[in-house]
């Protein structure tokens, strides 16, 4: 049998990238919500721009920084490329393309999700009620997920999914833990910066397991060190930074031929800015310093996939993505 | 309860004279389902079944079965100036029955004509014994946009040249099947005749009960075996994929069912390079061979190199690589020269040239208009003849006499007169109907039927096919761009 081809390889890699991605923006627009809901004013809005790096373009596009105008450009507007309507776009077309290679409850999961999602109306992500909306996506993509665990199979396609996923999720973690802490610096009391920052780790479904690690910890630096270090939650950078070893290692194993040292070094030089770590001691600036590089890493990895195990015509796509 | 029983239909009781039934009519056509009522026990039973369950019971299991087609995903894209609209093709619960002998007749009658096409094929692009007999006129052949001179003087592997055929047949009044069409270049619905027995197992599974129906879920395997048949010189273990023009044809998702059925890739062109008169596709390991290709585009864009420049879709180089023996194309390059209309007429006696058979099937009465008898009967019965351009597609300059009006008729014998080679005509057939759930009830409603035949070492032949049924009442036509929708057919034991 032949190997897997580039493209499928590609379109695998950006479905689990764009369904992670659909999940993580629901998470930022959660926690944007609830932010919003206890501080003054619509300015916080502008924390989720700013974490996105769509501020400017926003702004330039005549955006306002209004609840509705926000939410639908991080819910509705299929143009916006850091949208969820986007994302489940491009993850449903990346699905389309490598179809033949995942099981068709996972496609007709996937299917019905889009098509219900796409459905969706300015009436229905009112302030009101959107916390249902991220809910309902967070299950649709975390129901993609379980159909993945449970149905696909465990040769090249999986290693490229979980690459995809993993890389996605490395990334959007640190940007949530970007927006704990641009937050932080607007000066609140201690008790509205706990709730926050317990707000932001229920979010990430790590609640239970931080308190179990950190039982009294000042809130900012632990949950740092949670969200970046702590190997048994599945959403923290050291997580997917190691599952991004296994798979790049079976990859390696599985096919001998392919010259690996970019992809390698890539991973590496990860590896080691995060094990550096931010400059202590930590302050809000410098902790965003080191998210920007390590997503600059992040991204680096990704390139190096794509050049090494996907054709020419996939990095543009790579590109025109980031 | 408003709903006593949700898992099953509710009988309505005292027999054959109410029922869901009761009241539907042929209206004079054939029907494919109360004609064999009484002299077959299982459509007796399957008439009786549908009988006895309500409107609202099918109503709702054609909305479960038309929200299963869409969740799946099985839509063909309707391309209008602002959106992209992807629609189900409608699909009708109550499914078309073929009996045993039916479908003998039918099987048997396709097996001959796809085996006449191939000799013919290999025929007119090597030695043209048919053209030095006299039995099919050369220019008839040639000056057919689809006949590809490129081919001439090559035999592809096993000198099969439509690996995948769809024959499309109608049953007259007097209930004899009919070939209306044949299609030899890359027939669709296949995978809608799959789809729709499943559809119909989970929506139905009541009414079948008991009865035995031919299995239809082979296809994938004796497409698989065909196409690893005809592998590049006689190589046993070819590797075989299916090229699709890509997601955004309106067939695309057939193409997912091709290559999944078969556990092949589904490549793309710009998936697939040519060095050294090769083929490989690019994987994430490098290039690998290519040795066999279901391809699912047109011979015009194969292959930038050959036919058309502006091919974005194609591989250069493909075309060569193929006239060199080291990849099989599949269907051949030029088998569109096999099934256009005038050459339709002729293949009664292609079927006789080669075979020395009689054909199983009739064509539709045909006449020739290049032909002095052809022609002065056409002339005299213009108004009662269906009058075809040989060229057309898709209806397009057909003349339906009786509805036509004297100006047309007036234009159109002109033109026989000025040009008689390029039309056929044929009598109007009163095609079958079956019953089908309308707005207004269990109506009959035209359809026809295409079996799909599938060859390599030998010719294996889908059983039953697709039915086509057109939903508006009185029409004629069948095709899911203008109302028609389709059927699950039933191949009786």
């Amino acid at each position: 049998m032949p190997n897997l081809l580039s493209r499928f390889a590609s379109d695998l890699f950006w479905l689990a990238r764009y369904m992670e991605r659909a999940e993580a923006l629901a998470r930022l627009i959660d926690i944007s919500k609830n932010y919003a809901g206890s501080h003054r004013g619509d300015s916080s809005w502008e924390r989720i721009l700013r974490i996105c790096g769509d501020l400017e373009t926003y702004k330039e596009a005549g955006g306002s920084l209004d609840s509705a105008s926000v939410l639908a450009y991080y819910l509705l507007d299929a143009k916006n490329p850091t949208s969820v309507a986007f994302a489940i776009n491009a993850a449903r077309d990346n699905a389309r393309g490598a179809r033949h290679l995942i099981s068709t409850e996972l496609w007709t999961h996937l299917n019905t999700f889009h098509n219900h999602y796409m459905k969706l109306t300015a009436r229905d992500i009112r302030i009101s009620n959107v916390s249902n909306i991220c809910q309902e996506i967070k299950t649709g993509c975390q129901a993609f997920e379980g159909i993945v665990q449970s149905t696909m199979t465990r040769g090249e396609p999986w290693y490229f999914y979980d690459l995809g996923k993993n890389i996605e999720r490395a990334d959007q973690t640190t940007r949530v833990l970007d927006i704990g802490y641009i937050s932080l610096s607007s000066g609140d009391d201690d008790a509205l910066v706990s709730v926050q920052w317990n707000t932001l780790v229920r979010t990430l479904a790590g609640y239970h397991l931080y308190r179990s690690k950190f039982p009294a910890g000042e809130y900012a630096r632990d949950v740092a060190s949670f969200l970046l270090f702590e190997t048994e939650f599945t959403r923290s950078v050291a997580f997917c930074v190691e599952s991004i070893s296994v798979s790049l290692g079976q990859l390696t194993r599985r096919l001998p031929m392919v010259p690996t040292e970019a992809v390698q070094s890539a991973q590496d030089a990860l590896v080691a800015r995060l094990a550096e770590g931010p400059t202590k001691p930590i302050t809000p600036a410098r902790l965003h310093d080191f998210l920007d590089r390590l997503q600059l890493s992040i991204g680096d990895v990704s390139e190096a996939i794509a050049i090494t195990y996907f054709a020419k015509e996939v990095e543009a796509e790579d590109r025109a993505a980031a | 309860m408003l709903n006593p029983s949700p898992s099953g239909p509710i009988g309505s009781g005292d027999g054959a004279s109410s029922g869901l039934l009761s009241t539907y009519n042929p209206n004079g056509f054939f029907c494919e389902l109360f004609e064999q009522r009484a002299s077959q026990p299982d459509v007796g039973q399957i008439w009786q079944r549908l009988n006895e369950m309500d409107n609202a019971s099918l109503r709702r299991r054609t909305r479960l079965a038309d929200q299963e087609l869409f969740n799946l995903g099985i839509t063909f894209t309707v391309y209008t100036e602002r959106d992209a609209i992807d629609r189900v093709l409608p699909f009708d619960v109550i499914p078309r029955i073929l009996t045993a002998d039916d479908w003998r007749r039918i099987q048997t009658g396709v097996e001959q004509r796809v085996q006449a096409i191939n000799l013919f094929l290999r025929d007119i692009y090597n030695e043209e014994h048919i053209f030095r007999d006299g039995v099919v006129p050369a220019a008839l052949v040639k000056r057919n946009s689809q006949y590809r001179k490129e081919m001439q003087g090559f035999v592809p592997a096993r000198g099969v040249y439509a690996h995948i055929a769809g024959i499309d047949i109608v049953r007259s009044d007097t209930g004899d099947f009919m070939v209306l069409e044949d299609n030899a270049r890359t027939p669709s619905g296949v995978s809608y005749v799959i789809e729709n027995r499943h559809l119909m197992m989970r929506a139905f599974p009541d009414l079948a009960e008991g009865i035995t129906i031919a299995d239809v879920d082979d296809y994938g395997r004796q497409l698989a075996r065909a196409l690893r048949a005809v592998g590049p010189q006689g190589m046993t273990d070819p590797n075989v994929v299916v090229l699709t023009p890509g997601m955004f044809n309106s067939a695309y998702f057939e193409h997912i069912f091709l290559a999944r059925e078969m556990g092949v890739p589904l490549v793309e062109g710009r998936d697939l390079i040519v060095e050294d008169d090769r083929v490989y596709m690019r994987t994430i390991a490098g290039l690998a061979p290519v040795h066999v290709i279901y391809r699912r585009i047109d011979d015009d864009f194969l292959d930038p190199e050959t036919f058309r420049k502006d091919s974005i879709l194609g591989v250069p180089g493909l075309f060569k690589a193929y006239r060199k023996g080291n990849v099989t194309i599949t269907n051949a390059v030029g088998t569109g020269a096999a099934d256009d209309k005038a050459l339709y007429a002729y293949m009664p006696r292609i079927i006789r040239y080669y075979l020395d058979q009689e054909p199983i099937l009739n064509n539709v009465e045909t006449h020739i208009c290049d032909e002095a008898d052809g022609l002065s009967y056409t002339l005299d019965n213009l108004s009662k003849l269906v009058t075809k351009p040989v060229g057309g597609s898709g209806g397009y300059g057909v003349v339906v006499g009786p509805h036509a009006s004297k100006r047309v008729l007036r234009d159109l014998e002109r033109q026989l007169k000025a040009d008689p080679s390029n039309f056929i005509s044929q009598p109007m057939i009163k095609l079958s109907v079956a019953p089908t759930l309308t707005r207004q009830g269990v109506e009959p409603r035209h359809v026809d039927l295409r079996p799909f035949a599938v060859t390599g070492d030998g010719t294996w032949v889908l059983p039953g096919g697709l039915t086509r049924v057109a939903l508006k009442r009185g029409s004629l036509v069948v095709n899911s761009s203008q109302g028609g929708g389709s059927k699950d057919t039933w191949v009786l034991a």
